[in-house]
């Protein structure tokens, strides 16, 4: 198998300190008062998260583009079934 | 058995392993997978969302979730991460040359372990967690909020438990120097396991006091 | 090569994809005679109501429930897939791409394990305490998330069960198809050298793996509601039953190009070799089917026009739902086009192809009437969508799978299917299907509501009995006329003509191949140097050209 190209472990561990700052951070943005501001912030934070565990544990920013194209192919999908089912779930007609 | 090993000396095998982008065929079948993996929890995630847009009332009741164990559980699993990619880090001879078959095996497998053991952490914290917020009274017949969480929290803890059986397999393959190359494997699929879980936590532990 | 294979791990717990291949289409048609028998139950409850049924008595109301349920159920899920995807895909795929078998063989043999168990679930669930589900084959909430509202206390359960195994099935054949084709290519197949049946099975596992896992999530909050009434369909609760409906359409129409592109990759195939012509448009064919692929996944709503979606959304489904019936407009032409001026040689299974563009494009016509705003309110829910979906899939499943098994026959079992023996069955069920399904659609506008269990209790349908009289008895006749195909398959088996490597003159690999193909398929390593469809090209002796022949 030809390996990959290699990060140190010290990288890895960067990695992991940055996450657990985040953990932090999220857990004190749910404590903050402005609500819209802490939604919008967390998730974020989450998505930060999300990004640093896939490019760098899971891989991806080795991999071919192509790879993270058909995740991504497959998240918007999923925005697609979201939009649609908004008028009928959140915003109900005559309600 | 006899079928593989005429698969790993197929030559066009070979060959499509360099034009095809160097990615062999396990982690191909392993991101096919994560593509199905990622619609099924997205849609659960989707759902979810637009009820809890539905439902502004639901912030009061994701403050009775505990959240410290949702934290905690964060960090554990975070760090499991951490020890996985380090498995294979091993595994694949970690940067430093020269490391034998013998001691990439041994020093994955001992990180395989570590994680396993906070893996098995994770599950024996939610167990916690969810017989406590059960007896206080937090059961779906409360509100439908619970449904979703005991739901989607569930099917999580499901998945990770099926990543705790493959690594067990692959552990049993390390100490016996065998299928390396399945470290990684797993990996992909633990660390997707905790991918999950960055969304779940602040979705059903950290609902901000006057909703979204 | 490899050892002596026993009887046990040659037939049954193969790796090999070739048998796992024959393994789904064997179980395949097993279940369409299942599928069959159910819908000669509820058809002759509906000619002749309440009449005791040769071969199973009298059809309780429930019953009859429970048989139209487990019908849809069978045929979308047990029959189509399984004989479409999994069993031509399994067979073919490596074997047309020059691999010596699937990337994952031990995959591709779970895969099929878990799909017969599946199957037992699902069988099962007829001989439980109330019998099999009878909430129709979309499984609707709140009557399917409440067991106080079927009747049904397992039948319910074990019907999510199965579907969740058989979903499990096909998405690890879906991985092995995907990973298998982008790393297991022989030398000098590009892409855009791989026969189309290729392209339509890729596509058609993409389409499935995106689409199925939002109503993975749904049958499981179901299973959720039945057995611990948690409530997520259920208004009184919080819970919302169009969500359901919209998660299952999400996949349900995607779901219907999961059995379509395989279908128009067979028949694809067939036509080319029996019309001695290349493919029409190859590329535009490739690019059609991926547009179709993406806006499959916004048409969704179209089947919930009457359903009380919020009206402001039903307008743009209706528009998306005409727009994807270009891109399958165009591949309809292509394939006619691949026809024309052809030297078409009859042979039954290019006969099975041609009916199937016949009466598919009926089928797909009469779509644009459901999926138009306007005229599927009036039409929902009657006979006439039974009649135009039955006009799609009986193609898309039956007849293109019959073409199938008439082509490749030689291939697999290394004998031809006798061909007198073959039109006999191909004329009878080709003219048959149209009289069961034709008088639907007239039913369908006289107002007979699809889920009727007696028409003969409503006064405005007294007058159009005799159409549905008609529909059963070309039902008997289409059912009747599979005895000569049973036969001719397992006689021919053993006793029919004996086959040559590539005895229909083809170009793609697996005719390069022994018929049957030993273990490991391929004697030397195919190499390919042109695309599949070079037939009939000038200065060249013989009307065909294999893709290994050098340039
Ligand atoms: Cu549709």
């Amino acid at each position: 198998m030809k390996s990959v190209e290699h990060h140190s472990i010290s990288f890895y561990i960067t990695i992991w300190v940055i996450l657990m700052v985040a953990i932090g951070a999220s857990v004190y943005l749910g404590s903050i008062q402005h609500a819209h501001l802490a939604t919008l912030l967390i998730f974020s934070v989450a998505t930060v998260k999300a990004i640093l565990v896939a490019n760098y544990y899971m891989g991806l920013s080795h991999e071919p583009k192509y790879i993270t194209l058909m995740l991504l192919v497959g998240v918007l999908f999923i925005g697609l079934l979201f939009v649609g089912l908004i008028p009928d779930i959140v915003y109900i007609y005559g309600k | 058995m006899s079928s593989s090993s005429i698969l790993n000396t197929n030559p066009t095998h070979e060959v499509e392993q360099t034009t095809c982008l160097n990615v062999p065929n396990h982690r191909w079948g392993m991101w096919w997978f994560l593509g199905g993996e990622v619609a099924v929890f997205g849609g659960i995630l989707a759902v979810f969302i637009l009820f809890r847009l539905r439902n502004p009332e639901w912030a009061q009741e994701a403050a009775h979730t505990l959240t410290w164990v949702g934290s905690v559980n964060t960090v554990i699993l975070l760090t499991s991460s951490l020890t996985m990619i380090l498995a294979h880090h091993f595994v694949t001879g970690g940067g430093a040359q020269g490391l034998t078959l013998e001691q990439r095996a041994s020093k994955g497998a001992l990180f395989i372990l570590l994680t396993n053991l906070l893996g098995i952490s994770f599950v024996s914290l939610k167990i916690y967690g969810y017989t406590h917020e059960w007896h206080a009274g937090y059961t779906p017949e409360r509100s439908l909020f619970w449904g979703f969480y005991y739901f989607m929290t569930g099917l999580h803890a499901l998945h990770l438990i099926a990543g705790l059986v493959a690594n067990s397999v692959v552990w049993v393959n390390l100490m016996k120097k065998r299928n390396l190359q399945r470290v990684e494997s797993v990996g992909i699929y633990w660390h997707f396991v905790d991918l999950v879980w960055i969304y779940l936590f602040p979705l059903l532990y950290l609902e901000v006091s006057s909703g979204g | 090569m490899s050892k002596k294979q026993s009887f046990l791990t040659k037939y049954i717990f193969s790796q090999d994809h070739k048998v796992v291949g024959v393994q789904y289409m064997i179980l395949g048609l097993l279940m369409a005679l299942v599928g069959g028998y159910l819908a000669y139950v509820f058809r002759y409850q509906l000619a002749y109501p309440n009449q005791s049924i040769p071969g199973y008595g009298v059809l309780e109301a429930d019953k009859y429930n429970s048989a139209v349920t487990m019908h849809g159920t069978i045929m979308v899920f047990w029959v189509a897939m399984p004989i479409l995807l999994s069993g031509f895909g399994n067979y073919l795929l490596p074997l047309m791409v020059g691999a010596k078998d699937m990337a994952f063989p031990k995959l591709n043999m779970l895969s099929f394990w878990v799909f017969f168990v599946s199957a037992l679930t699902l069988i099962s669930s007829f001989f439980v305490p109330e019998g099999a589900v009878g909430g129709g084959w979309t499984t609707y909430p709140p009557l399917m998330a409440n067991p106080g509202f079927t009747g049904v206390g397992w039948g319910a359960p074990l019907w999510i069960l199965a579907v969740a195994l058989e979903f499990a099935s096909m998405l690890m054949s879906g991985i092995n198809f995907l990973t298998t084709t982008i790393t297991m290519r022989a030398k000098g197949m590009t892409f855009f050298r791989m026969p189309l049946f290729v392209w339509m099975a890729n596509v058609a596992s993409l389409i499935f793996m995106f689409s199925v896992g939002p109503l993975i999530a749904g049958a499981l909050m179901l299973l959720a509601d039945q057995l611990f009434a948690v409530g997520f369909f259920l208004p009184e609760k919080g819970g919302d039953p169009l969500l359901f409906q919209h998660l299952f359409w999400f996949f349900g129409h995607p779901e219907v190009y999961v059995l379509l592109l395989p279908a128009l990759g067979i028949v694809a195939e067939i036509i080319t070799v029996f019309s001695r012509k290349s493919i029409f448009g190859y590329k535009m064919i490739i690019y059609s089917v991926l547009v179709a692929g993406v806006l499959s996944f916004l048409v969704w709503a179209h089947h919930q026009f009457v359903s009380g979606i919020d009206p402001r959304i039903a307008a743009p489904f209706g528009l998306t739902t005409i727009l994807i019936s270009v891109p399958f407009a165009i591949t309809m032409f292509a394939y006619i086009a691949s026809l024309w001026g052809g030297q078409v040689r009859f042979s039954t299974a290019m006969l099975f192809a041609i009916s199937m563009i016949v009466e598919f494009l009926l089928g797909g016509v009469t779509g644009i009437l459901n999926g138009a705003t306007a005229s599927d309110i009036y039409m929902h829910d009657t006979y006439f969508v039974v009649a135009h979906f039955h006009y799609t899939l009986f193609p898309i499943v039956f007849l293109t799978s019959f073409a199938g098994i008439y082509f490749w026959f030689p291939k697999i079992f290394g004998r031809f299917m006798n061909e007198t023996w073959g039109k006999i069955h191909f004329w009878i069920t080709a003219i048959s299907a149209n009289f069961v399904f034709l008088p639907l659609f007239f039913v369908g506008i006289a107002g007979n509501h699809r889920r009727i269990y007696d028409p003969s209790l409503f006064e405005h349908l007294k007058d159009f009995q005799y159409l549905h009289v008609i529909s059963t008895i070309g039902l008997f006749v289409l059912i009747g006329a599979q005895v000569p195909f049973i036969l001719n398959f397992f006689i021919s088996m053993f006793k029919g003509k004996k086959a040559t490597e590539n005895p229909w003159e083809a170009n793609t690999l697996e005719w390069q191949a022994p018929s049957p193909p030993g273990h490991g398929n391929f004697i030397t390593d195919p190499v390919v140097h042109r695309w599949p469809y070079d037939y009939s090209l000038e200065n060249t002796e013989k009307d065909w050209c294999p893709q290994t022949e050098a340039i």
